[in-house]
């Protein structure tokens, strides 16, 4: 949102995309171009597009985006395309190669997309068989200070811009070949490199994001596989934690997360430290707040550290989502917490202004912490699955959102949101942990192929547009304390928003059981065993006469 | 006129009739399986009727469902089939006809029996009698031998799927004989029978 109006941008391989006459580069130029797009914010209007891209192909997402202060746009992706836009007279203007991804590239372009500025390339030689086919891959430029930084991995050790960098020297790639993470810093122009850097040990190692720490510095978060990671001495967790796996690609996972704070010169690094247990961790979002930073993500470690004493001190299974608390100049641990129940789980956190921490993503766990009177109680709003061995179960992920105290030590309340299909989700904001809140009340946002989500009456599409497995996405707000009234209909066992026949023959399936617990959805009197009494007991309970179906 | 004395008076006279009506009912549930007592020759097959009695008769309370397990000897009898409702009045826990959830579930020694209603609670307060029959089994005579036929309740339900309980069960018994003796054959023994009596009157006489 930038100026009362929306923007948008990503991938595209079609030579009519709307809106780009006028543009700053109205036609298509092949092989895919990444596409902008302005919008009136009631989402009515499309003001203009514009393609960017060359003869080869470009790469990006759409949270590449960022502006500077007189409005224009900077975006950042890959490209194999050795004709880029503009290029000329850009701080590299000339392809540097690779085989898939080739090279980063930066562009500016006037905030009404018609004039594209400058552009440039930024990359190494290397021709190498990266993850995703890529050698170098760049997220969120960050508009800081004087300059634009841009940070990401590459597998290449001729990275323009390194000499007198910190890292000067790239130390080197594993099994994934994502080599060492980079830092650069161009001129706000795009005209010039100021200064590179390599960061990274002699394994596999990868920025994911920056975020500012105050006028001269900043933090980089990533993910790494060395366990010689430079400037972790002094740091809160100074030892590599490692990794459960050999590596391989059936478990793309990398070993700890690392954070490191760096001034903007790229010259020294003030202080880095490992964050992860024995097993592996993903980074997922950063906040600074205070005196002290956030990072959360996932994890498969049982002995993640700082845990004890957390809301939730011990894994829930699987994987779980993870929060850790660390004082701002990266040298205490001052607590962490895992969220998740027994199936995987995996979060982002980001503050409200009540002053709590909400996490926010998805779970395939049925037995979540901290749902009870929550919005939705059950996965999928699927209650039979209560009844069920919960190392049986393998229900699809729904979206979760659970509040916290800031100091980590307690979970408030928790509730999942999702159908009975498949729900990706996220908070709305990025990967700085910004919470967007109406009135108090929290976005969720994601992706879905259910047809019988919770709340969607009276909704700007109350139903379901898509397709199996095509899906929509949907938007949720949440009041802020995430207590029901409940979307779990007592006796809707199957999910689909109403008490009818299924419901009844589900409990049919389970007659002669004895109740999974003292909640199970399934005994609906509660007497401990699953019987004719219960399937009885949902006949006045049912939404239209007779149980009916339809 | 001691006005508290008299409200504490009527208000145990109230508690007592009310236990008393309870314990009426609670009592008066009775289940049987009709007819008590049966001989049938090998071969033959042979209905017998699991009924319900005590119930509200109109009223509450009503039966919303029930599982039973009926027991007898598989060396003796073979369970057939089951057919819900009674033979007379219909099926009393579906009123309209329109469908209820049913299962007969075969086993060793026992076919387990099982119905639910899908009528709203109120018709079946106000439409099924006190009296009438569940289920009727059918068993076929495998070999000469004595059955006895026996109910075990698992579960009864009133119209809202709450418990009741039955005071009485009385079982059954199947006779099987070893000749095949045909109906029409007992016609003509008890008819010899009658003649006899009337053949020793006359000379009493």
């Amino acid at each position: 949102m930038h100026g009362g109006e929306f923007y948008m941008a990503g991938d595209t391989t079609s030579n009519d995309f709307p809106g780009t006459t006028g543009g700053a580069q109205p036609t298509y130029d092949g092989s895919g171009d990444i596409f902008i797009a302005r919008l009136s914010s009631d989402l009515t209007t499309l003001v203009q597009s514009t393609y960017f891209g060359g003869s080869g192909g470009e790469d990006t997402t759409g949270s590449t985006i960022t502006f500077d202060n007189s409005g224009d746009i900077y975006i950042t992706g890959v490209t194999t395309s050795p004709d880029l836009p503009a290029s000329s007279g850009g701080a590299q203007s000339t392809y540097s190669g690779g085989t898939y991804s080739g090279d980063v590239f930066v562009a500016l372009i006037s905030a009404d997309l018609t004039t594209l500025r400058q552009s440039t390339y930024f990359g190494g030689s290397e021709d190498e068989d990266g993850w995703l086919q890529t050698n170098d891959i760049t997220r969120q430029p960050l508009h800081f200070g004087n300059g634009i930084f841009i940070a990401g991995y590459t597998m290449s050790d001729d990275l323009p811009g390194t000499a007198g960098g910190y890292q000067p020297a790239f130390a080197g790639g594993g099994f994934f070949e994502f080599g060492d993470g980079f830092i650069a810093r161009l001129s706000q122009d795009l005209t010039s490199i100021v200064q590179t850097t390599y960061l990274g040990g002699t394994d596999d190692d990868a920025l994911i994001f920056l975020e500012s720490a105050g006028a001269s510095s900043f933090y980089v978060v990533g993910y790494t596989r060395s366990d010689d990671f430079p400037g972790t001495a002094g740091g809160a967790q100074p030892v590599y934690g490692g990794s459960a796996y050999p590596p391989n690609y059936n478990n793309l996972l990398f070993g700890d997360v690392y954070i490191a704070l760096i001034p903007d010169d790229l010259t020294t690094l003030t202080q880095a430290t490992y964050l992860g247990g024995s097993g592996d961790e993903e980074a997922l979002v950063f906040t600074v707040a205070g005196s002290s930073v956030y990072q959360s993500g996932s994890t498969e470690s049982d002995d993640f550290p700082g845990t004890a004493g957390g809301a939730q001190p011990t894994s829930g299974g699987g994987s779980d989502a993870y929060v850790a608390k660390l004082s701002a100049d990266l040298t205490t641990l001052e607590q962490a917490t895992y969220f998740g129940g027994s199936g995987t789980d995996a979060g982002t956190a980001g503050f409200h202004h009540n002053g709590d921490l909400y996490m926010f993503g998805i779970t395939d766990s049925i037995d979540l912490p901290g749902v009870q009177g929550g919005i939705q109680q059950h996965i999928g709003r699927q209650q039979y699955l209560y009844h069920l061995n919960p190392a049986t179960v393998s229900p699809d992920f729904d979206t979760y959102v659970a509040r916290l105290s800031s100091d980590l030590t307690t979970l408030i309340q928790s509730t999942y949101y999702g159908g009975s299909g498949f729900e990706l989700g996220d908070l709305v904001g990025g990967t700085d942990g910004e919470l967007l809140e109406y009135n108090g009340n929290v976005y969720l946002n994601g992706g879905t192929d259910s047809d019988n989500l919770c709340g969607v009456a009276g909704g700007a599409q109350p139903a379901y547009g898509g397709k199996i497995y095509s899906g929509d996405s949907f938007l949720a707000l949440l009041s802020s304390d995430l207590l029901g009234p409940s979307c779990d209909i007592q006796g809707d066992l199957d999910g689909d928003g109403d008490v009818d026949l299924d419901d009844i023959n589900i409990i049919r399936g389970y007659l002669g059981d004895p109740a999974s617990g003292p909640n199970d959805p399934v005994d609906i009197d509660g007497d401990g065993r699953i019987s004719v009494l219960d399937m009885r007991r949902l006949v006045p309970m049912c939404t239209r006469a007779r149980c009916a179906t339809s | 006129m001691n006005t508290a004395r008299y409200t504490l008076t009527f208000k145990k006279g109230c508690l007592a009739l009310a236990m008393l009506a309870y314990s009426t009912m609670a009592s008066a549930i009775t289940l049987s399986i009709s007819p008590g007592s049966q001989t049938i020759g090998i071969s033959d097959t042979v209905d017998i009727a699991v009924v319900i009695s005590g119930l509200g008769d109109f009223m509450a309370d009503s039966l919303g469902t029930y599982d039973l397990n009926i027991s007898y000897d598989s060396t003796v009898l073979t369970f057939q089939s089951a057919t819900f409702g009674d033979s007379i009045l219909g099926d009393q826990l579906d009123l309209f006809g329109l469908g209820s959830i049913t299962a007969d579930i075969p086993g060793s020694d026992v076919v387990e029996v099982y119905e639910v209603s899908l009528d709203s609670p109120s018709d079946l307060d106000s439409l099924q009698p006190g009296t009438f029959e569940l289920v009727t089994l059918s068993f076929s005579a495998n070999a000469v031998g004595v059955s006895s036929i026996d109910i075990s309740v698992i579960d009864l339900g009133d119209a809202n799927g709450y418990l009741l309980s039955a005071s009485t069960i009385n079982g059954g018994t199947i006779t099987v004989s070893a000749v095949p003796i045909p109906a029409a054959v007992w016609l003509f023994y008890s008819g010899l029978l009658g003649l006899i009596g009337i053949a020793k009157r006359k000379k009493v006489a």
